[in-house]
């Protein structure tokens, strides 16, 4: 879908991944398929050298600011350099969807007090 | 390992939540009785807020849902590794109950989604850092610490002398 492209368009151009998986997740969250809202990147960039997971995932978050202040609800993350993703190619499993924000607490005021 | 988180999520699955440890009253579920009587300063969603829940505990988990019952599969990812290391002591607030706190946790750290998971007062990351923190025994290291033992290393000496 666009958002797929969009996401892809811009990790491309920010991180020159080697390897680049987006998958769009909506449909196991309980939103209609396609909604585009769940993703899951996996980015395989040398960019990535050096960097603390907590720095690679800034550096993901940096690139899809835009996304991530608008329709992208939520974002898995694997950052690997290649050198970490050839001797382990491996995504790890998805937790399965409880419900998330459909559980939010919406204040009704019911009465006088 | 990775057997072991798999499972654990299965062992989550909306069966088990029922049985959660409600005794243990570990879990604030809501943040707003606590932070809204403060007055001043900004809500519960403020820096000066947010730093005082980050700070109030040596672990400190900003999620959907309560330790008892997670409400979102990625803080529940969360509290099934701080479980299996044992971590059973730990604050955890629930930003689906309160809006301000959950776009202030957000500033506060500059960090998009939630759950967000902080050591010490210092944000480690979300589900996906906290599970590799998990995989690759750092984790253990982080707990080590703050004078938290994982329950990781108990179960290994049991192997260990078993093995014996």
């Amino acid at each position: 879908g666009p958002l797929a492209r969009t996401i892809r368009a811009k990790l491309d151009a920010a991180l020159q991944p080697t390897h680049l998986q987006v998958l769009d997740e909506s449909s196991r969250h309980g939103v209609p398929p396609g909604a585009e809202t769940h993703f899951a990147v996996v980015v395989v960039s040398g960019r990535f050298v050096g960097l603390s997971p907590l720095q690679r995932h800034r550096l993901v978050h940096a690139a899809l600011s835009t996304e991530l202040a608008g329709p992208l609800h939520a974002l898995a993350i694997v950052a690997k350099t290649p050198q970490q993703w050839e001797s382990d190619p491996q995504v790890p499993p998805r937790p399965p969807c409880l419900g998330g924000s459909k559980h939010e607490q919406r204040k009704e005021t019911v009465g006088a007090d | 390992m990775n057997g072991l988180v798999r499972a654990a999520w299965r062992l989550a699955g909306p069966g088990a939540i029922g049985r959660g440890r409600a005794g243990r009253a570990l879990s604030q579920a809501g943040t707003g009785t606590g932070g809204g009587a403060e007055g001043g300063g900004g809500g519960s969603g403020s820096r000066e807020a947010v730093e005082r829940l980050v700070r109030a505990h040596p672990v400190v988990v900003f999620m959907k849902g309560s330790p008892a019952q997670p409400l979102c599969g990625f803080s529940n990812a969360v509290v099934q590794i701080l479980r299996l290391h044992g971590v059973e002591d730990y604050r955890a607030h629930d930003v689906l109950q309160d809006p301000d706190l959950r776009q202030g946790i957000k500033n506060y750290s500059n960090w998009p989604t939630i759950p967000q998971v902080y050591l010490n007062g210092e944000f480690v990351g979300g589900c996906d850092i906290l599970l590799q923190m998990h995989q690759n025994g750092d984790l253990v290291e982080e707990l080590k610490k703050l004078g938290i033992r994982s329950a990781l290393l108990d179960a290994e000496k049991e192997k260990d002398q078993e093995n014996k």
